[in-house]
């Protein structure tokens, strides 16, 4: 039998995305019959329409998808350990995004909020750390801009 | 004169982000004699895009993983090798 249960990160879900992130779904996804979890928390990520290099229209992004999806799988893992999560869904947009479109969704459950809101600033620090995305700015003005970002950091 | 065939291994390199823009290509799959290191190979590819100097911070990565771009570990056939500039996710 399939159990919903997270036991473990799941390995069959897809990390990475190019489709639109349904956030009623990830919540929903989150919902725990059996009462494992007293908490949820979820951040989601959009678009902003002023960035680094000035008005912003939309955003593109683009990932070394393998690495990312075992790079997040691996976050989740050590996320789970260290804060006794019970479910957790970790989705990153990719390609072209408009305004207010969702690029990262975190969600999570813990028997206790603290936990949980420390486990969603931990796994969002880490994305931002070490997942191989980058974006580009499409700028009001006409151009396009890479944002600066951080080296990639290594253990 | 008889030549002596060089054994080769390919491997495909990928460039990321702003660094295809300065490569003009997404990837490529390159011949490499067998005892090429990951330190030779990143001298090649300076070499072959020599812009990519201006880029700072770039990672190596082999296989899905971080590696040191000094290495003098051997790459094998079928290798999977990136160029990583720093990164801006979330």
């Amino acid at each position: 039998m399939k159990s919903n249960n997270a036991l473990g990160p799941s390995s069959s879900s897809q990390r990475i995305t190019n489709s639109e992130i349904d956030v009623n779904d990830v919540i929903n996804s989150m919902a725990d019959i059996e009462g494992h979890s007293g908490a949820t928390v979820i951040f989601v990520g959009s678009v902003r329409n002023f960035g680094m290099n000035g008005k912003v229209k939309g955003m593109y992004y683009e990932s070394y998808t393998k690495m990312a999806e075992n790079k997040i799988k691996n976050i989740e893992k050590l996320a789970m350990e260290k804060y006794s999560i019970k479910k957790i869904k970790v989705v990153h947009r990719i390609g072209e995004l408009a305004l207010g479109n969702n690029s990262v969704i975190i969600a999570l459950s813990t028997p206790h909020s603290k936990d949980a809101f420390k486990a969603c600033k931990y796994i969002l620090a880490r994305i931002k750390q070490e997942v191989p995305i980058w974006k580009k700015e499409i700028l009001s003005k006409g151009d396009e801009k890479w944002v600066d970002g951080k080296s990639i950091k290594t253990n | 004169m008889t030549t002596q065939m060089m054994p080769i291994i390919r491997v495909t390199v990928l460039y990321f982000a702003y660094i295809h823009e300065t490569t003009r290509k997404k990837e490529e799959i390159m011949e490499l004699s067998t005892n090429t290191s990951i330190k030779d190979l990143v001298s090649i590819i300076l070499t072959r895009y020599p812009n990519i100097k201006n880029i700072k911070n770039i990672k190596i990565s082999v296989n899905y993983h971080i590696v040191n771009s000094n290495s003098n570990s051997i790459l094998k056939n079928d290798d999977e090798v990136a160029l990583l500039p720093p990164i801006s996710g979330g």
